[in-house]
């Protein structure tokens, strides 16, 4: 088993030149530098894309009507509400409370332009005003 | 002239160019011990340079509780075998060249050629594997091996006789 482990040792020999080590540690030099280049590098992209992520949250919480953008509510949800509740029921039994409509008006203008609830209710007072002088 | 210790002290200091000497003073053994390995002086030089990477960044941590020697060992060991593990089939078989002809395989004078060598050494368990390597490219004894591996003189003993017997089971047998 010597004898074998002998030929193993003799069989690895090598006859190696000698490395220029001036060479050689200019080039471990630019390696180490390359790498703390790359290490910065990875450092100040996290930080910019940190710094984007956390502006984009911010302002993504501080856009107006955020509700709206984000609900999946139709336009169709309001308008049905508005001629369900107020035209069809209150209108036509003439028993329409201005306050309650407030209200309707102040609550829903968080979704709602409250400029068009105002036209439409404008628009239906004037047509149920004619149907009455029909 | 400084030793490699003195050497190490003033790099703690801050010194830099305690750390340039100390690569001139290393720098052929571990060069040599990584070309006995691969067989490619690339590869010896570029493992070499890991090497002495690793060297720099983790010298300031050094403790002197073991010999600088045993360290850059242990260094050399770890780099080796996780070069082997990486690449045991694509570099050791060759398989993504023609086999070398160069002036390190030529000198046939065993059975077996240098390759057919290290491709069996690289399928030996991690622990016989680790001592083989040592014990065949530098002699070390296996009081050093144990100091490097961290395994007791006897666990390496016991590895390298397994490690050797397989080795000439599988060499003779070819």
């Amino acid at each position: 088993m010597i004898n074998f482990e002998e030929k193993i040792s003799k069989s690895v020999r090598v006859k190696t030149k000698n490395l220029d080590t001036s060479a050689f540690i200019l080039n471990l030099k630019n390696r180490h530098n390359k790498e703390l280049k790359r290490i910065q590098r990875f450092k100040s992209g996290f930080a910019a894309f940190s710094f984007i992520f956390i502006i984009s949250l911010v302002t993504i919480f501080q856009l107006d009507n955020y509700d709206l953008i984000h609900n999946d509510l139709k336009f169709t949800d309001y308008n049905d509400a508005f001629y369900d509740e107020y035209i069809f029921s209150d209108y036509n039994d003439i028993n329409f409370d201005e306050n309650e409509f407030t209200v309707f008006i102040y609550e829903e203008s968080f979704h709602y332009d409250a400029e068009e609830l105002v036209y439409l209710n404008e628009f239906f007072i004037k047509d149920i005003e004619e149907e009455k002088s029909l | 002239m400084l030793d490699d210790n003195e050497l190490i002290q003033k790099f703690q200091n801050g010194d830099e160019k305690a750390f340039d000497q100390l690569v001139r003073n290393n720098l052929n053994n571990v060069f040599g011990f990584f070309m006995k390995v691969t067989r490619d002086e690339m590869s010896a030089e570029d493992l070499t340079q890991d090497v002495f990477m690793k060297l720099y960044k983790n010298l300031k941590n050094f403790r002197h509780d073991s010999n600088f020697s045993t360290y850059l060992y242990r260094i050399n060991s770890n780099t080796v075998n996780s070069w082997i593990t990486r690449s045991k089939w694509k570099n050791l078989l060759h398989l993504d060249q023609a086999p070398d002809k160069g002036e390190y395989d030529i000198k046939n004078e065993a059975e077996w050629t240098k390759e057919e060598l290290w491709n069996e050494i690289s399928k030996l368990p991690n622990k016989q594997r680790r001592v083989m390597i040592l014990r065949i490219t530098d002699s070390l004894s296996y009081s050093e091996i144990s100091k490097i591996t961290g395994m007791s003189e006897g666990t390496a003993k016991v590895n390298f006789h397994h490690g050797l017997k397989k080795l000439k089971e599988v060499l003779s047998n070819d």
